[in-house]
């Protein structure tokens, strides 16, 4: 029976059972299902060329074994075959090849096999994520299959742009815009299509960048919406002027603008990308729903989604296998690239401390020990009140080697060296770090040094213009941002002459280019407030 | 009464009956939304039905009215039967519905304004004679009103789009024909029916009501045959025969007024017999009619419930006390076949010693016999947890299965296994049944599922105890070492085999391994009995189903090959003997090349009489090979000479040298040939005999040494002349050639049956205590005792004795080395031992070299390290 059979037959417990049952899952079975879908894939890894590269000629036939005998990965080890796209060398045949960018790598993009089980576990992952979205407790749910679906994510070839082609598979929903039309679109064209649209026929469902339908809400209260919404009385539909007469009212009662909650009534919000965690509650101020959060990326898939309690994130059990590196062993790794940082499985890790994902695709994917670069915090192994017996997480942030400002671009030393080797600017020294602005809103900042031997600039603002030039000229994403989000994405200080040395003397500690630790920052703003002043 | 005037009466009257009696039963079960919409239908036939006789009847308030509640009524029919359809093929769209209600509505007030149907009558045709007898007719008798054709034009409006819908649903293949062609057929008659009507002429007469009766039959036989409904859940046997008897009755009394028309009869002048008659006559006409019209309804609604019943009736009775798993597990299908509609049964049990559920039996051969579910397949962990059956549907929706594989879910997914139960017997999942899909290709019912469960739960503990015996059986019959039959299954399986080819053939291998003792006391018991089993193997590969394998004792094997002649037996036993000298010589230790086989064959009737016979006479055939030199295999012939030969003192004579003379012989031969070192083996000898008797042996174990002394260069009649007396050091090749010697020994010995206790001592001779030595690298005790002191002897007399490319060094010098290599390359007690009997001349070495002196070569001079000697 089909999943549109079952929502035309009220199948409701069925269906959650089917998408949203492995909540209910305790950390044994959770575990044995990471086990047996390795072992499957460790059966089809060994006997590709890929595998036998990757797991240098061993056949581990244990997931333990697995662990101990295969080092970790990078793309970098995967690069020759995949992006030369040898499909004969691969554990399975893939059925679509997904793309991504490729910061600092000897390419411009990343791509990954995905096989015919990886987008059916992706569908599969897709419903949950809706089910869920629309859902405030368990096994209850709003989604009926036939919603009209706002989709602000980037299309195919891009991983997000899977979604949705497989839930139009399973269900009649209508997107805003159709596939097909949002397809030939730019990110902008698609979105400002969608909300006319969504004025017209009514929005149910929303998956956005956090970023994104945060800005949504800020043009909101920006514009003199009520005056342009009066133009298009005709060309909306009735239920939808009456809802913005209804909107309206209810603006003028509370003294505010119209929040995209005045107009529509969500059934389900989901969101992605970084920061989101910092994002959401102003997501449902302005959307009157408490936003989904998932977690995606090209190499491992769709690995995670909040539970309808929306408050941490919980992994697929059959993605892939999923290793944890503690941050005090990722950053060893970070000073010292020949240190090999220890993993621990799900079963095995604590809550409250920051961890790097590593993921082994299962289903003939061709990641293994993956080092994905994003760091999630544990925040619970268990929610006893919802009765879900698994860890949540929280998506921190990418590795501290990247800068992922909003979840559009992702700043790398590389990037910024070359940044300012090609604005000419000296500087003397320089670090930089991921800030948040007092509305949660994600920057770069720079702290600069600049000689002080009289012929240098100074100033901070010509520093700033000149190597965010430069930034928008290397990446085409960083200029998006202040497009896309109406945030200056960055920020410059200049620390004076000689303040990062100082640190180093009284800490014998380097400074770390990108994303220094907390405390040395604060250490060096202490220096540079106790020499000459802080610009 | 005329036919017509019976068909004008009794059409409505049975249909208006069974629209009663189908009510009932709807009205009794659960309903869903199909049900309520079927219900709706049945109303409008009822008002239909019920409004056209009653206005036939001229009841209370009057045809009028009647009439015009039997025209709402045909109006309401095509507009529930389009709703019905619609939800039965799950297609309602609520505009077009909307517009239909509309329009429906509109013809039920233009009825009731009269604008249908005008002047409705009842009128009394004039007396007509027939048959002799004058009648008088009632007639409905009306006319058209204006709207009447815009109402019939809408009535079959619906009607058609209703078929329209149903055919549409078929041609975009949500549906098959055989689903919805008798809704359709039905439709189609109704609307064939009512087109009749249009001629008041036809119209008369009850076509449009026979129609509807036929019509709504055909939905329930829909209904029933695609188990939309459980209605055997729902319905109450009583209720059933009390409207069939109601229904019966009104068939009964309208084909009584049909006999009285048929032999125009009147009430009135008939006699009281005729009439007693003629109603005795139809009652007992009617019986078989009321049996056959149970029956219908047993099998409509009691069909699997019937069958069910029996089925577990069956089963219960015939599995209990029956220990015969075939036979318990064959009742299983019988009673899964009687009671659930399903084309195949598979029945997986659980293999304690393997790691999965094996097909035992399938109800279709068409199964791949080597489909197995993993025990640690989620199945197998969902079975355990739920302990209740699992549809394919399951498989894809429930999370446990999310870790199924790919290969796994293929496999379920070609077999197109459509359930899974469990067969769980104290707490343990023994066994699954597994169904395909069902005769009529539609799901499963709650029923059947939970009866297969309670099949499975009830079969477990018979299945258990069945398994328990049959294993008890087969280690009864079993050897434990090699898993093949026992000697107790032979002796009973030969008279049976024989006899059962009384008519055909069957012969016998007997098969005894050569060399097994020397095997067993070369490597022990524990590599014996692998060697065994590996016999065992290459037996069972070899001989298939094709026979039955028995291990008669020790190293003697028996094979029974029915319907096989001697030559054909021989050319299976040839295979074997073949594999089993090719598989030990492929063995990587070279000193276990030595085992073969000798195979006796016979068989019955050419070759013996009996199953007595047959037995000796392989035996002989197997003797006579022994003595012909072994690894071969012989056909029994009364010819041969070694018919009575066996056992007796010729044939041993025959192989069985004079074990002295031979010992001296041997020793002679090499001795010759490394003339060098003539007297080296004697020396030894003499050294391990004083040796051996001071480490406290006994007397036999003494001689066993002094013997295998005597012969452990034996070897070196094969190493090339070259090679052994070569002046200087020997080059790696040749080092490697020389160590082969041992090797040689083996090869010779092994024919001497009477010295074969001796080779492990000449095997051993130049291994170290530290397992550096050749040709087996053992280590400390595991050396035989005897080799660790041929080992001693065998260095110190080859360093003292001159070589031809050295000259032997002192007595002094040759246990200072001894000494040094104590622990290392020498048994520390057994070489302290000898250094003390040295020193303290309980070994004269002067007066053993005396005795046995070699021939030395003057030309050659100079020492070599024990090392050299060590490679001799």
């Amino acid at each position: 029976m089909t999943l549109k059979e079952k929502f035309e037959q009220k199948k409701y417990d069925e269906i959650w059972q089917q998408y949203c049952g492995f909540l209910d899952l305790d950390l044994p079975s959770f575990m044995d299902m990471q086990h047996r879908l390795m072992l499957e894939q460790l059966d089809l890894y060994g006997n590709c060329e890929l595998g036998r590269h990757i797991m240098k000629g061993q056949k581990p036939e244990t997931v333990e074994a697995f662990r101990s005998m295969v080092p970790l990965t990078r793309y970098d080890d995967y690069a020759d075959i995949l992006l030369a796209k040898e499909e004969d060398k691969l554990p399975a045949k893939p059925m679509l090849w997904i793309e991504t960018t490729w910061e600092g790598g000897k390419n411009p993009i990343k791509i990954a096999p995905y096989t015919e089980r990886m987008v059916n576990c992706h569908r599969d992952s897709s419903i949950s994520i809706l089910l869920l979205a629309t859902s405030k407790q368990k096994e209850q749910f709003a989604l009926r299959g036939d919603e009209n679906f706002l989709y602000g994510m980037a299309p195919l070839p891009y991983l997000t742009g899977m979604v949705p082609h497989l839930v139009a598979e399973e269900l009649p929903v209508t997107f805003l815009p159709s596939i097909e039309e949002a397809e030939s679109m730019s990110f902008s064209e698609r979105n400002k299509k969608g909300f006319d649209l969504g004025q017209q026929q009514g929005i149910d469902l929303f998956f956005g960048l956090s970023s994104i339908v945060v800005k949504i809400g800020d043009s909101f209260t920006e514009r003199d919406n009520q005056k342009k919404e009066s133009k298009n009385l005709f060309k909306n539909s009735v239920q939808m002027n009456y809802r913005m007469a209804k909107a309206w009212v209810k603006s003028k009662e509370e003294k505010r603008p119209i929040l995209p909650k005045d107009i529509w009534e969500l059934k389900g919000l989901v969101c992605a990308g970084t920061d989101s965690h910092a994002l959401k509650s102003q997501i449902e101020h302005y959307w009157g729903i408490k936003p989904l959060e998932i977690f995606a990326g090209t190499e491992p898939t769709c690995v995670a989604t909040e539970s309808w309690e929306k408050n941490g994130l919980v992994f697929f059990p059959d993605v892939g296998l999923y290793e944890f590196i503690p941050k005090d062993e990722f950053e060893k790794n970070l000073v010292d690239s020949s240190y090999v940082p220890r993993t621990y499985l799900i079963d095995e890790i604590q809550p409250g401390f920051d961890y790097e994902l590593v993921v082994s695709n299962f289903k003939g994917g061709a990641f293994a020990r993956y080092r994905t670069g994003d760091i999630f915090r544990c925040t619970m192994l268990s929610n006893e009140e919802a009765g879900i017996q698994l860890p949540h997480f929280v998506f921190v942030d990418r590795e501290p080697g990247y800068i992922d400002i909003a979840g559009f671009t992702r700043i790398s030393k590389r990037t910024i060296e070359e940044a300012i080797g090609l604005s000419k600017i000296e500087l003397s020294n320089w670090f930089a770090i991921k800030e948040f602005n007092i509305n949660k809103r994600a920057f770069l900042h720079m702290y600069v040094e600049v000689e002080q031997d009289g012929t240098h600039v100074g100033n901070s603002e010509l520093i700033k213009e000149h190597i965010a030039t430069y930034f928008r000229y290397i990446d085409k994403d960083f200029g998006n941002i202040k497009r896309f989000l109406g945030v200056d994405p960055m920020e410059v200080t200049v620390l004076p002459s000689g303040t990062i040395e100082q640190f180093t003397k009284k800490t014998g500690k380097e400074v770390r280019k990108i994303n220094p630790s907390h405390f040395d920052v604060v250490e060096i703003k202490k220096i540079a407030r106790g020499g000459s002043e802080v610009k | 009464m005329p036919v017509t005037q019976i068909f004008f009466w009794g059409v409505p009257v049975i249909a208006l009956a069974s629209y009663f009696l189908l009510f009932i039963i709807f009205y009794m079960v659960q309903k869903d939304r199909l049900i309520k919409t079927f219900m709706f239908v049945l109303t409008a036939l009822i008002l239909w039905t019920a409004s056209s006789l009653f206005m036939k009847m001229d009841l209370y308030p009057g045809v009028l009215f009647w009439n015009r509640m039997m025209v709402t009524g045909m109006i309401l029919v095509p507009f529930s039967l389009y709703i019905f359809v619609s939800v039965f093929v799950n297609n309602l769209k609520p505009i077009r519905l909307a517009l239909i209600s509309i329009a429906t509505g509109f013809a039920i007030i233009v009825n009731a304004l009269g604008l249908v149907i005008q002047n409705p009558g009842i009128v009394l045709t004039p007396m007509v004679t027939e048959g002799g007898r004058a009648f008088s007719y009632v007639e409905f008798v009306y006319s058209m009103g204006p709207m009447a054709y815009v109402l019939y034009a809408l009535f079959f409006f619906v009607i058609l789009l209703t078929i329209y819908k149903s055919y549409k649903h078929v041609r975009s293949g949500q549906s098959s024909y055989g689903q919805i062609g008798l809704i359709t057929a039905g439709l189609v008659l109704l609307f064939g029916g009512s087109l009749l009507n249009i001629s008041p002429t036809i119209g008369r007469y009850p076509f449009d009501v026979l129609a509807t009766l036929i019509n709504s039959f055909l939905i329930v036989i829909a209904i029933y045959k695609f188990r939309m409904l459980e209605l055997r859940f729902m319905v109450t046997r009583g209720l059933i025969y009390s409207a069939l008897t109601l229904t019966v009755t009104a068939v009964y009394i309208f084909a009584a007024f049909f006999i009285q028309g048929f032999f125009n009869l009147s009430l009135e002048g008939v006699s009281r017999y005729i009439l007693f008659l003629s109603a005795l006559l139809l009652a007992v006409a009617f019986q078989p009619l009321y049996k056959v019209s149970g029956n219908v309804v047993e099998k409509i609604f009691y069909k699997s419930e019937y069958a069910q019943g029996q089925a577990l009736k069956n089963f219960s009775k015939n599995i209990s006390n029956n220990l015969d798993l075939n036979q318990i597990t064959g009742e299983l299908f019988d009673a899964i076949k009687m009671a659930i509609p399903t084309q195949n049964v598979l029945l997986l049990l659980k293999q304690d010693e393997k790691n999965h559920y094996e097909l035992y039996k399938t109800s279709s051969r068409v199964f791949n016999p080597s489909f197995r579910i993993s025990k640690d397949n989620p199945i197998v962990k969902w079975m355990e947890a739920n302990k209740t059956s699992l549809s394919r549907q399951d498989l894809y929706s429930h999370t446990t299965f999310r870790s199924m594989w790919k290969k796994e879910q293929q496999e379920i997914s070609e077999l197109e296994i459509d359930v899974i139960a469990p067969i769980i017997c104290r707490n343990e999942l023994i066994g699954m049944i597994l169904l395909t899909k069902k005769t009529n290709n539609s799901a499963y019912l709650q029923g059947e599922l939970d009866l297969l469960t309670y099949l499975g739960t009830s079969s477990a503990i018979a299945i258990d105890n069945a398994r328990l015996f049959a294993k008890t059986q087969e280690e009864a019959q079993t050897d434990s070492l090699t898993n093949l039959y026992n000697h107790r299954y032979f002796c009973r399986a030969l008279p049976e085999e024989v006899k059962k080819a009384e008519r055909g053939e069957i012969a016998l291998l007997l098969l005894d391994l050569d060399f097994f003792k020397l095997y067993n006391d070369l490597y022990g018991h524990v590599e014996g009995d692998r060697a065994l089993e590996r016999v065992a193997a290459i037996l069972r590969k070899n001989v298939g189903n094709r026979g039955k394998i028995c291990r008669y004792g020790g190293e003697e094997f028996v094979i029974l090959l029915p319907e096989h002649d001697a030559r054909k037996a021989y050319t299976i036993a040839e295979c074997i003997r073949t594999e089993i000298e090719y598989a030990f010589l492929e063995s990587k230790d070279v000193t276990q090349r030595f085992l073969t086989v000798s195979i006796g064959v016979c068989a019955y009737p050419g070759g013996a009489p009996n199953s007595d016979e047959l037995l000796r006479r392989a035996d002989l055939a197997m003797y006579t090979a022994k003595s012909k030199g072994k690894n071969q295999t012989i056909i029994y012939s009364p010819k041969d000479p070694a018919e009575g030969s066996p056992g007796s003192p010729l044939s041993e004579k025959f192989i069985k040298p004079e074990n002295s003379a031979t010992i001296y012989a041997l020793a002679a031969a090499i001795d010759a040939k490394d003339h060098y070192t003539f007297g080296h083996s004697q020396r030894v000898a003499e050294y391990s005999s004083i040796l051996s008797r001071e480490m406290g042996m006994d007397q036999s174990h003494q001689e066993i040494i002094r013997e295998a002394a005597l012969l452990h260069d034996i070897g070196k009649i094969g190493v090339p002349e070259e090679v052994l007396n070569k002046k200087g050091r020997l080059d790696d090749e040749e080092f490697e050639v020389i160590k082969k010697h041992v090797e040689i020994c083996i090869e010779i010995i092994k024919h001497i049956s009477s010295q074969n206790h001796i080779i492990p001592a000449v095997l051993g001779h130049h291994e170290r205590w530290d397992g550096k030595g050749y040709p087996r690298g053992l280590a400390g005790e595991a050396i035989p005792i005897g080799a660790r002191c041929l080992a001693v002897c065998d260095a110190f007399d080859a360093m003292v004795t001159d070589r031809p490319y050295s000259k032997g060094i002192s007595v002094s010098l040759a246990l200072a080395e001894i000494g040094r290599n104590i622990g290392t390359q020498f048994d520390p007690q057994i070489a302290a031992l000898f250094i003390r009997l040295v020193n303290e001349g309980v070994i004269d070495v002067e007066e053993v070299k005396a005795k046995h002196r070699s021939h030395t070569d003057p030309k050659v001079v100079g020492q070599i390290p024990l090392s050299s000697y060590y490679a001799m």
